[in-house]
């Protein structure tokens, strides 16, 4: 019985934060929606927004524009014509 | 042709029209890169798988029928499959964490200061990821770090929804236990 406790508990945590993460993602502010969550998930929610923000190095323009050129060369010589 | 879907582009990619496979590569790098990178610590090296990436799927696109699995998810699992591929040849990928992206420097004139900050934060989400099992990983950085719904990680990685919002649970908590 405990046990079953426990998975629902469980599922409740997780259903609770997948919630609010979509809330999060549709632009609800987080203070908000951090304060009506128990303690743990208003941690995982904090941490899951500062995920978000993580900035990553920028790819190069040159790399980005001979990559491009390189497919589409690549697209003509391996040119198979329409799916039958 | 910039505001058909993936699917449009993609069947007229397989009908022979290149400009399609321009759109494609525009609309999915910067993700895809950003995917490689979370994986692989150097830009370079990142950089270049993401090329493989995309000519895998040139190569692979006639091949392509959306039959439930939709073209991100696809293009996912191609890149997926080729930084398993990198990370298995090289096994110290995870130990070499350069410590300045002198290429950004370089080449975006950016205060150096700011780079040099900008990847520490990265370094330390990515080391607190490399502790954390398989898939729970991947559903971070493809939620999180990504911005992936859980329905388009579900299908990305072929599971239920409900399993992969099991897993942003559980990778959370052991994502919070990894950054103390």
């Amino acid at each position: 019985m405990n046990s079953l406790n426990g998975r629902a508990n469980k599922m409740e945590a997780e259903d609770l934060l997948a919630v609010n993460l979509t809330q999060l993602e549709m632009g609800y502010p987080l203070d908000e929606l951090g304060a009506d969550l128990p303690e743990q998930e208003a941690r995982l929610l904090h941490l899951a927004a500062s995920l978000q923000k993580t900035a990553f190095p920028v790819e190069d323009d040159t790399a980005v524009i001979s990559q491009r050129a390189q497919l589409l060369r690549a697209a003509e010589s391996c040119t198979h014509g329409p799916i039958p | 042709m910039q505001d058909l879907s993936d699917a449009e582009l993609v069947e007229r990619a397989q009908d022979g029209e290149h400009d399609a496979i321009s759109i494609l590569y525009d609309r999915h790098h910067t993700r895809i890169f950003r995917y490689v990178r979370a994986r692989i610590y150097d830009t370079h090296l990142a950089q270049d798988v993401v090329g493989e990436v995309f000519l895998k799927m040139v190569t692979h696109l006639p091949e392509y029928r959306e039959m439930g699995l939709p073209f991100t998810a696809w293009l996912y699992r191609i890149a997926h499959n080729h930084v398993v591929n990198h990370i298995g040849r090289k096994e110290n990928q995870y130990q070499h964490v350069p410590l300045v992206m002198a290429e950004a420097v370089n080449s975006r004139k950016d205060n150096p200061a700011v780079v040099i900050e900008r990847q520490l934060v990265l370094e330390e989400v990515q080391k607190a990821l490399a502790r954390l099992d398989e898939i729970q990983r991947e559903v971070i950085i493809l939620r999180f770090l990504l911005g992936y719904s859980l329905k388009e990680v579900a299908a990305m990685l072929d599971k239920s929804v409900a399993a992969v919002k099991s897993q942003q649970h559980r990778g959370l908590l052991a994502l919070e236990v990894a950054m103390k």
